[in-house]
């Protein structure tokens, strides 16, 4: 079955997205971006342009590119708006039966036709992305949009070559992307503040339904006033030091306009932003340097009277629906302006709410119609809606060290596999503990569990292959098994618990562990320094044993100095002095492995077996991943 | 005697009526099943191949959007030369700065970044954005001077040129 695209038809831009894998994703158009300007022109050579390239040659061609033709579909001639947009728009509004037409090129077209040319290169980059025909479409209309608006949208759809399966609100479509259509009686506020317009909706979840109690808004409000509001600032600080004014050099204009919007973008993340333009004009006297900060709060100020701007209609919007600010369950933002701090500041003021902000909200709306039609085509249902594990599940390793298997927020079902190994020679068993926690030490972790894998074949250490599985199914039942490659032997464990924890007992582990991460990582990286030291140890001793009469004398004797150095410092905390003493070590150790080769020169390798197992237990049988603190004492009881 | 049978093959039957009827239901359940899990696999093996295809994309334009940024420093850097003071013109001082400009210009063209040539050109959309129009003795069209340099990786227009286009004489 093919997919069903979402699309979002926007005044000044327009966004598509699909459902994969019960997940909305956004699609990119044929230029790699995630919206596409939503105007459409014909250009002096006759040829038909969409979205982008239309925009970039709107300036040369004002008379033949249409834009915002969202504000046209489905009125007639004699509607207000209409007759207000005739005196802005650049393009020509004629009047036909029963509704408008605009003129572009030596034709005339219906709103509908020019929508249905923006809903046609949708269709055809969302086809190329994807490799296949996509026929059904769920399409978004302003909650304010009348059955004839809603009927001409349907139409362009067709005219576009979609079967269009619904056409649904805006704000709809917005809640639908947070999951809000589940919670019956509950009020959504959609806050939509975008390119060009304003609108704010109050909604009441019902019985499978989403009801708009209420729209209101301000067609003729978005980010191009925020800009230009920003822009003129600059012009006027510039004019104020430099007496030279900006506005009819062109050239300065572009790269004001430039800076502005980065500014914009800017202080959204940051209190101060320098606006630095060098020689962005010259005269008489020189080349003059544009380099003024901007502070967050005077670009607040700036637009403090838009922002506020938006409340009126908020209020009203309320009185509308009947309902007090303190009825409202959830409110919602979206369009790029919501980005700005002081946007989601006042917002907040006034609903007395933090809203939701966490999709991206030029896409949010786009997102809600693939939802919508992933329901319709029954890809979306609850029980196939797939949890995530909300702490990290692991192993407790060489050191006391916790060796993370399946890592935090991972999508269950999920399994993992890694191969661990001994830490002492002879090692008979391993001990695996599950744990479960972000912390760096297993300690600090909680312990789900744990057993005991025997029977290991004698072997000296990081040579056996200890396979542990975890394998997390989709209710969260977690089984751990671990099986000896040599001899096929295996244990596991099931934990049925894995998730047993409350919300607050999680909530206390992952911030636990954010407030440990520091002290945590410098306790890890200790372990892991000796860990290193021990292998190097051991790993030289051996190879003295096994060559050491290949070298010279004296070079086996600094050798063994150092491993003795080593061994000492090994066991003491001063993790500096056994960074320093393990260098040395596996400096000197250098000159077996550079004598072992010249003496191979003139000698056929012998022992060809034996050597590729020491190959393979460097590279699998990583020493720091696995092994228990028991076995390791053990190793030591031996010694003794 | 037979009332009892009766009873039981009654039974029986209807026994055998919801067994029928829930095989039924556990079969379509078990369809819906597979082609709910059939689906997600196809989603997600199409993902892989996107996500590869993405990939080499991205790896042939992972610099883009570091240049991009990068790009109005080059352009001030242009203008400083352009306005050069006719006094500094044959300073040795002068002359490095001109060549540290050159080494930022061979940078770009070492990373595959190309300048759009715009005056004199037809204007398309595909490479330049305009930005104003003006009567000139030039054909309609053609492009008469650029506000701001355009740039291509490869194929890609990175940044279309800001243009003025001759419009015709009235």
């Amino acid at each position: 079955m093919s997919k069903i695209l979402g699309i979002d038809l926007g005044t000044t831009n327009c966004a598509m997205a699909i459902v994969e894998a019960g997940e909305p994703r956004v699609l990119e158009n044929k230029e790699g971006n995630r919206t596409t300007p939503s105007v459409v022109a014909v250009s002096k050579s006759g040829e038909r342009l969409v979205g982008l390239l239309a925009k970039r040659q709107a300036v040369t061609n004002p008379e033949n590119t249409v834009f915002s033709v969202k504000r046209l579909i489905g009125r007639s001639f004699e509607d207000k708006e209409i007759q207000e947009d005739i005196k802005l728009v650049p393009f020509k509004i004629v009047k036909a039966n029963g509704g408008v037409k605009v003129k572009m090129g030596d034709k005339e077209h219906t709103p509908q036709e020019i929508s249905a040319m923006i809903l046609q290169k949708l269709k055809s980059d969302a086809e190329e992305k994807l490799g296949e025909k996509i026929t059904e479409a769920v399409i978004t209309v302003p909650a304010y949009f009348n059955d004839s608006q809603r009927q001409a949208t349907k139409d362009a759809g067709k005219i576009a070559g979609f079967d269009v399966k619904r056409i649904i609100n805006e704000p709809t479509a917005a809640a639908l992307a947070y999951g809000f259509n589940k919670k019956k009686d509950e009020k959504i506020v959609v806050y939509d503040l975008g390119g060009g317009t304003f609108d704010v909706s109050v909604l009441e979840v019902g019985d499978d339904t989403i009801e708009v109690k209420a729209t209101n808004g301000d067609t003729h409000l978005g980010g191009d006033d925020f800009d230009q509001k920003i822009m003129n600032w600059i012009a006027e600080e510039f004019k104020k030091e430099q007496g030279v004014d900006l506005s009819k050099d062109q050239m300065a204009l572009q790269r004001l306009k430039e800076a502005a919007e980065k500014a914009k973008h800017e202080l959204s993340s940051s209190v101060e932003t320098e606006i630095n333009q060098p020689f962005i004009t010259v005269d008489e006297s020189g080349p003059k340097h544009l380099n003024i900060k901007m502070t967050r709060a005077k670009l607040e100020e700036l637009v403090d009277e838009l922002v506020q701007g938006t409340l009126e209609p908020c209020k009203k919007a309320l009185e509308d629906a009947k309902f007090s600010v303190g009825d409202i369950n959830e409110v919602i933002l979206v369009g790029g302006m919501t980005r700005m701090p002081v946007v989601q500041e006042t917002v907040k003021k006034f609903f007395g709410k933090e809203p939701h902000k966490g999709i991206n909200p030029d896409e949010v709306v786009a997102a809600g119609a693939a939802i919508q039609g992933g329901v319709l085509g029954g890809e979306v249902r609850d029980v196939l809606l797939l949890d995530v594990t909300p702490l990290s599940l692991g192993i407790e390793t060489l050191g006391g060290v916790s060796s993370k298997l399946i890592e935090k927020n991972t999508t269950i079902p999920a399994a993992k596999t890694q191969i661990f190994s001994t830490a002492a020679d002879n090692q008979p068993s391993v001990e695996i503990n599950v744990l479960q926690g972000e912390r760096e030490m297993a300690q600090d972790n909680k312990s789900l569990g744990r057993f005991i894998l025997d029977g290991l074949p004698p072997a000296p250490r990081g040579l056996p292959q200890v396979e542990v599985t975890f394998d997390i199914d989709a209710n969260g039942i977690l089984n751990v098994k671990a099986k000896d490659k040599a001899t096929n032997k295996e244990q596991s464990i099931r934990i049925e618990a894995s998730s047993g924890l409350s919300k607050e007992e999680i909530d206390k582990m992952q911030k636990d562990a954010e407030a440990h991460a520091d002290e945590d990582k410098k306790k890890r990286e200790k372990i892991e320094i000796k860990n290193n030291a021990d292998t190097l140890v051991y790993t030289t001793e051996k190879l003295l044993r096994d060559a050491g009469d290949k070298i010279k004398a004296e070079d086996k004797k600094t050798i063994e100095e150092k491993v003795e150095a080593l061994k000492k410092v090994k066991e003491s905390d001063d993790t500096e002095a056994i960074k320093k003493a393990s260098e040395e070590l596996s400096l000197e150790a250098q000159k077996i492995g550079a004598a072992m080769y010249q003496q191979q020169a003139g000698q056929a390798p012998d022992g060809g077996e034996q050597k590729k197992e020491e190959d393979k237990g460097p590279v699998e049988g990583e020493y720091e991943d696995v092994k228990n603190e028991e076995k390791k004492d053990k190793k030591d009881d031996d010694k003794k | 005697m037979s009332t009892p049978k009766e009873k039981k093959s009654k039974k029986s039957i209807s026994q055998k009526k919801d067994l029928n009827k829930e095989l039924e239901e556990r079969k379509k359940q078990a369809e819906e099943n597979l082609a709910g899990w059939q689906r997600a696999k196809a989603d997600f093996v199409n993902y892989k191949k996107d996500q590869e295809k993405y990939l080499n994309e991205f790896r042939k334009y992972a610099s883009e959007d570091m240049i991009v940024k990068l790009l109005p420093t080059i352009d001030s850097f242009q203008l400083a030369i352009d306005h050069l003071p006719k006094d500094l013109k044959n300073s040795d001082w002068a002359e490095g700065i001109i060549c540290i400009k050159s080494q930022f210009d061979n940078f770009l063209k070492d990373v595959g970044v190309e300048e759009i040539k715009s005056v004199g050109e037809k204007f398309d959309p595909n490479l330049f954005e305009s930005v104003g129009e003006e009567e000139s003795d030039q054909e309609e069209g053609i492009i008469i001077s650029e506000i701001q340099k355009g740039y291509k990786i490869y194929e890609k227009v990175i940044r279309p040129a800001k243009v003025k286009v001759a419009k015709k004489d009235n």
